[in-house]
């Protein structure tokens, strides 16, 4: 009994050795409507939509039962899958010293003689089911096999992909019925008949047909199916009626692969390294069968001053379509060489050289991972809206965002600032490399204190900011931002290769809780510390029975603690300092409410109110730039320079009537002069407030008052919480 | 099965890391020439005075059977793993920064606490059953 497979509601019976598209042609079908066909996988004649995959070359897909096949819209792309249901295949990573692409004879010559000097060799073949889709740096082969994306990693790649027989550049070149000669004798092979058959070119041995004199003008059709062959001879054009024509046109090579390895330890050996035969030049027809570029369009563009190839492809897509150029590369070339370019080298070729699906590009991909906090499952449990924020999970907010700021301004609160960037550095050489590497003095930290800090680069712009402590040990304490934690890690062993210094990121190691607010110290009292340290001080103490490095500093303006600690005992402390800010209405903080709470205090965020080109100047932060200290800083000669050009724009602070929004704009008598960088609305003060890059006016000066969304907004300076720092140092 | 391990991590220089002496039994990762972690707890001497030895409870690991670890490893990891074993090796795997430690029986994969969900989500499901 025959099996059978689908073609749009149609069943199509296979025998053993069928391709579906064999099996399609014996039973009066084309896939694509017509065209050459050449059975080798190098023309789009023959792409349908199997088992819902677009663009799938039947002559290389092996049928059986349930196999559903359903042409390509004729004028149209075909639909996109109907569900989600084609996944990511597996990918499977793999080094060797060869890989051997093509297994003919040539390429089975080429794996042998590695294989016997004593390489290891990966061969793929497109008879097997192996596709490679591309070549890549490194060299790295990739394929797509039926199960899976195969990824090689090597150190000589050979092309043995042999060559294609070339499609006809002449009107009636999508008729029914043309073939080139090797898919005449797979055809019969499988037992298609092709009726009356004729062969334009000598035919293949073994397949029994006339052949019509004279050169190919144009194939004659009824109904789309091919109904003769012209031909020009010296007495005219002859008419050969046929069923099929059988073209040997002459051979091309298939390189494109060994054109993507330009550069590459890369070589190509039998007929896919031969020169290319390069056809006449084709008087009209359709040149490109895969984006239907005519001969006429060639024209077009050529008078328009396209003559260099590159430009043909992108001017008319030449080349761009499914068989990527095996069909219209040999005729481009002709056709400009014939017009007086010359003879011009094919295009450039770049992967992937097969369709793929978007599963299939993704195999092997990973979203980017995100870390998460000790205390993730403690926040989910206190109803945290919990939002990717500096290359971390956080809490964005629990829900009362009211309530977390008053807590913070009244009464006591606590945050997870765990993603905060921690490092290490002792070290001979530490101190005189952190004076290099920061624009304030270090020298002058003594034991137990902290100061801020700022990161410049070489250009003396600021990249990050932090604390830096330094410990009784002689060794430091190093914080920086969420975000710019990993580049402040790379920029710090980077530079640290000049000193003799030993440095240890705990960004993922230490756990830190902030206890902000009026109450903080009587919490801490209450989880055992007596004896805080003082401000922008710090010291080892237990906290609940935790072990703690304690800071006291303060980003959101009230009295604060940063109690750092090992990972694995952060949910017990966390939980302590609840428990036991009870009686003092303790709530936590999430981000949002934290972002308000620093802009009241006039805080920067590195990366939000900073720009690229944002010097301490810019940013009014000269005070924490020490420009005269005596040792040389990493940006420096930059800060001195720019600081000698006028300034052009300032990061100011702004009140309003109205709340603002981040990346409002700012104008002035109508003129634009800058944008706000953060903005918010105060319930501390009762106004609005923003930060904003406020650009100099033509006279030089800076705007006073500008106009924020409509409404009028004052400068005034920052803080503007608390401006005499007073709660912070209470 | 999948656990935080108890890690000493020790930043000194290198020939001084050289010269170090670690617990017996425990397995040293000298993922640079002045970094090690040190797995499996003890007290390590290392005789440069400015050297960083701190516990570190940062890092998880699971120990999974040499065959389902390569079948793993081979779809997960572009690199080459090291043909000898017992081998340190550390790289992206499924896109995630992992240390392997790779003994003729057994392959020990350790990675950052923090992404254990991303581990989770991406190794076998047995491997933190």
């Amino acid at each position: 009994m025959s099996q059978m497979f689908d073609f749009a509601g149609t069943d199509v019976a296979f025998i053993d050795g069928d391709s579906v598209l064999t099996a399609l042609v014996r039973a009066g079908i084309y896939p694509a409507g017509g065209g050459a066909l050449c059975c080798e996988g190098d023309c789009p004649h023959c792409v349908a939509t199997i088992d819902g995959i677009s663009y799938v070359r039947t002559c290389q897909t092996a049928p059986h039962e349930n196999l559903k096949v359903q042409p390509h819209p004729i004028d149209d792309y075909p639909p996109l899958p109907p569900d989600r249901g084609y996944g990511a295949p597996p990918i499977e990573y793999r080094q060797c010293d060869v890989v051997v692409i093509g297994q003919g004879e040539s390429g089975r010559e080429a794996s042998d003689r590695a294989t016997t000097s004593g390489r290891m060799v990966e061969s793929f073949d497109a008879n097997r089911g192996e596709e490679v889709i591309g070549i890549y740096d490194g060299p790295m082969v990739i394929a797509r096999t039926p199960e899976r994306i195969i990824h090689v990693d090597c150190e000589e790649i050979v092309v043995a992909t042999g060559a294609a027989e070339l499609q006809p550049a002449c009107p009636g070149n999508d008729l029914v019925g043309i073939v080139t000669g090797r898919a005449a004798l797979r055809l019969v092979a499988q037992g298609v008949g092709l009726g009356v058959t004729v062969a334009v070119g000598k035919p293949p041995n073994d397949l029994d047909c006339e052949v019509v004199e004279g050169t190919l003008v144009r194939f004659e059709g009824v109904d789309g199916r091919l109904a003769a062959v012209v031909t020009r001879t010296e007495s005219g054009e002859e008419r050969t009626p046929c069923d099929t024509a059988v073209l040997n046109l002459g051979i091309y090579p298939r390189d494109g692969l060994a054109r993507m390895g330009n550069g590459l330890a890369v070589s190509v050996v039998g007929d896919a390294g031969r020169d290319a035969t390069v056809p006449p030049c084709p008087s009209e027809g359709v040149i490109c069968p895969c984006n239907n570029v005519d001969v006429d369009d060639l024209q077009a563009v050529w008078d328009r001053g396209f003559h260099e190839i590159e430009l043909v492809k992108r001017a008319t897509l030449a080349g761009t379509g499914t068989c990527q150029g095996m069909a219209c590369m040999p005729y481009l070339r002709s056709f400009l060489a014939d017009r007086g370019a010359a003879l011009q080298p094919p295009f450039t070729a770049r992967p992937v050289a097969r369709q793929l699906t978007i599963g299939e590009m993704s195999a092997g991909e990973y979203d980017r991972p995100v870390p998460r906090t000790p205390l993730h499952g403690e926040h989910l449990a206190l109803g945290a809206t919990m939002d990717r924020i500096g290359g971390w999970w956080r809490p964005w907010t629990y829900g009362e965002l009211g309530a977390e700021y008053e807590a913070v301004r009244e009464r006591v609160s606590i945050g997870d600032v765990s993603t905060l960037g921690k490092m290490i550095v002792s070290g001979p050489d530490a101190e005189s490399f952190l004076e290099y590497i920061y624009p304030t003095n270090i020298s002058t930290i003594e034991s137990g204190r902290s100061r801020y800090v700022l990161m410049l680069n070489e250009r003396g712009y600021v990249f990050d900011d932090g604390l830096v402590s330094r410990e009784a040990d002689g060794t430091f304490s190093l914080t920086f931002t969420s975000g710019g934690a990993s580049h402040a890690e790379m920029w710090m062993r980077d530079w640290g290769s000049k000193y003799d210094v030993r440095m240890l990121n705990q960004s993922m190691s230490l756990a830190a809780i902030n206890v902000t607010g009026p109450l903080a110290k009587e919490l801490l009292a209450k989880a055992g510390v007596v004896d805080p340290p003082p401000y922008m001080g710090h010291a080892d103490v237990q906290v609940a029975g935790v072990p703690c490095k304690v800071f006291r500093l303060s980003f959101t303006g009230e009295l604060s603690f940063e109690l750092h600690h090992a990972i694995d005992r952060s949910v017990e402390l966390w939980r302590s300092l609840l428990d036991l800010g009870g009686e003092f209405g303790i709530y936590p903080h999430g981000l949002e409410a934290l972002q308000l709470l620093r802009l009241e205090k006039g805080h920067i965020l590195v990366g939000i109110d900073t720009d690229f080109d944002s010097t301490p100047r810019r940013i009014q932060h000269e005070w924490a730039c020490k420009i005269d200290k005596p040792t040389d800083f990493l940006g420096r000669p930059s800060v001195v320079r720019t600081n000698e050009i006028p300034l052009d724009r300032l990061l100011v602070g702004f009140r309003t009537e109205r709340p603002t929004v981040d990346g409002a704009l700012l104008y002035s008598n109508g003129e634009y002069c800058g944008y706000v960088t953060s903005a918010g609305w105060s319930p501390t003060l009762g106004h609005g407030i923003s930060m904003a890059w406020l650009y100099h006016g033509s006279d030089g000066q800076l705007p006073g008052d500008v106009e924020i969304d409509g409404t009028t907004a004052t400068r005034v300076p920052m803080p503007f919480y608390d401006p005499e720092g007073v709660k912070a140092r209470a | 099965m999948l656990e935080v391990l108890a890690v000493t991590r020790v930043v000194a220089a290198p020939d001084s890391l050289d010269r170090a002496t670690f617990p017996s039994g425990s397995i040293v990762l000298r993922t640079a020439p002045d970094d090690a972690m040190v797995i499996g707890g003890g007290t390590v001497q290392v005789d440069d005075l400015h050297a960083i030895v701190r516990e570190d409870a940062g890092w998880s690991g699971v120990w999974v059977n040499r065959a389902p670890s390569e079948a793993y490893l081979q779809a997960s990891c572009s690199w080459p793993r090291p043909s000898v074993r017992p081998a340190f090796a550390q790289g992206a795997i499924a896109h995630l920064p992992v240390k392997l430690w790779l003994t003729e029986e057994r392959t020990l994969f350790v990675f950052p606490t923090a992404l254990t969900a991303d581990f989770v989500e991406r190794t076998p499901q047995e491997w933190s059953a």
